[in-house]
């Protein structure tokens, strides 16, 4: 096994593509080769993350749904509460996990948070024949269009969109993302039932998350993972909750946080007393 | 192809979650704003170092917006910056390919401007290996936690433990993953 930053990797040919994923058999001649990620892995964030929820819920977690958070109350350096469509709820901390739509909160209270959506799109189709389906993430590389099984489903999504808050779904978005998958995996789906959807990746200009303290003491922010949130929601999670808590976080986490801007940054936000701020 | 499960971790980075005993942490009520894949994974490790937390989100039930429908790999070995050397020539091209992977709107606000010109001061080969170095080290770490998770909760979402392929169809394409993984 060939490694790459302790990644371990294979490089495949034609062969060897069709072999890991049998689906493609009918492209084969398209193919040039391939590279193989054995650590990696694929699921539904969506079912993921409403069962961690109900999971949550189970143990304690109060879930507040179809509310809309207005503003953060600031007094002596500290967040009092937060100002919602269902009233003014107090806390003794503040975790800001908006994505996209983070640094609004956070502007107000003097942080910049350099988080901007880049637009993403999936469709989702059924499996109609599952010889031809993919058994697990096909990324196509010239598209930059992952296709992945998702159960009795293909998941297609990709692209990548700067276009502000936009939600507006194009046809021809569509028809990539359906050209991709049909020109590998023919057949597989039904695309007369595919199901089109968009999102907003909330993307730091660094590709690094912003994981972490703030410079207001009780406000933390978890926020600015681009494409991989569902790679990095777990150990995000982890980390936000270790440094929530005031214990040693298990990976290192001082440049994983927003004072990295602070002390890396070139214009806008150097605040003086920043650069002492910790993880 | 099991290779990847914990005999690819080292020891010292295989962690015991929970369990633990979290002594020390005093619990506080934890205000935790938004629902989605992020939020709803710190209010559970909030909740089990017990703290009272409480999850705010404007939608009717979690993961309703961008943890929705995404493409559905965690894929640590992909976890690389799109700031990267070589990148704002081909995003130019990109633009203008047929079945374009980038698209610009023209519409341009101080906002976006800022973020893209800081985005191109991250293109240099040495902000690329900082940025990538704290990407994997967070993705890795990540994975690790998801794997105890399921071991912990059973939590199934389907998935899959298969790696994931990255498919070429020019020989140029073939000849970049070394460097793709390396730089």
């Amino acid at each position: 096994m060939l490694k790459a930053d302790g990644v371990p990797f294979e490089v495949l040919d034609a062969d060897q593509c069709v072999a890991a994923e049998p689906g493609l058999a009918s492209a084969k001649a398209k193919i040039a080769g391939g590279l193989r990620l054995p650590g990696d892995e694929t699921g539904d964030c969506f079912k993921f993350t409403q069962s961690l929820a109900d999971m949550a819920r189970a143990a304690g977690v109060t879930f507040r749904h179809g509310i809309s958070i207005d503003r953060l109350e600031a007094e002596g350096g500290r967040i009092v509460a937060v100002h919602t469509s269902a009233g003014r709820v107090v806390a003794d901390s503040f975790v800001l996990a908006l994505g996209s739509y983070s640094p609004m909160l956070a502007a107000p209270l003097g942080i910049k948070l350099p988080v901007y959506p880049v637009k993403g799109y999936s469709i989702t189709v059924p499996v109609v024949d599952a010889d031809r389906a993919p058994v697990s993430t096909v990324m196509d590389e010239t598209h930059k269009i992952a296709i992945t099984r998702l159960g009795d489903r293909i998941r297609v999504g990709g692209m990548a969109e700067i276009a502000g808050f936009d939600m507006s779904l194009s046809p021809k978005r569509q028809a990539t993302l359906t050209h991709s998958v049909e020109d590998l995996f023919g057949g597989a789906g039904d695309q007369s039932k595919a199901q089109f959807w968009c999102g907003l990746r909330p993307m730091t200009p660094d590709g690094t998350p912003i994981v972490g303290r703030s410079p207001i003491q009780n406000l933390f922010l978890n926020t600015g993972h681009g494409t991989l949130g569902w790679t990095m929601a777990a150990g995000s999670g982890r980390v936000l909750a270790d440094i929530v808590s005031g214990q040693r976080t298990e990976i290192a986490a001082a440049d994983l946080g927003y004072a990295r801007y602070l002390r890396d940054g070139r214009k806008g936000q150097r605040q003086g007393s920043g650069a002492a701020l910790p993880a | 192809m099991g290779a990847r499960n914990h005999q690819e971790i080292p020891q010292e980075r295989r962690y015991l979650h929970f369990n633990t005993g979290l002594i020390g942490v005093a619990k506080m009520k934890v205000v935790v704003l938004g629902a989605g894949v992020i939020g709803v994974t710190s209010a559970w490790y909030l909740a089990k170092a017990g703290h009272e937390v409480t999850v705010i989100d404007r939608q009717p039930a979690a993961a309703l917006e961008t943890s929705f429908a995404n493409a559905g790999e965690i894929s640590p070995g992909y976890s690389s910056p799109w700031a990267a050397p070589g990148i704002p020539v081909k995003a130019l091209k990109w633009m203008f390919m047929e079945h374009a992977p980038l698209i610009l709107q023209p519409k341009l606000d101080w906002a976006r401007l800022s973020w893209m010109a800081r985005m191109l001061m991250n293109c240099t080969a040495d902000a690329y290996a900082v940025n990538k170095s704290r990407m994997v080290r967070l993705a890795e770490y990540s994975r690790d936690c998801l794997m105890d998770l399921r071991a912990e909760t059973g939590i199934s979402y389907d998935e899959r433990t298969q790696g994931t392929l990255q498919l070429f169809r020019t020989e140029k394409q073939v000849a970049r993953p070394r460097r793709i993984l390396r730089c």
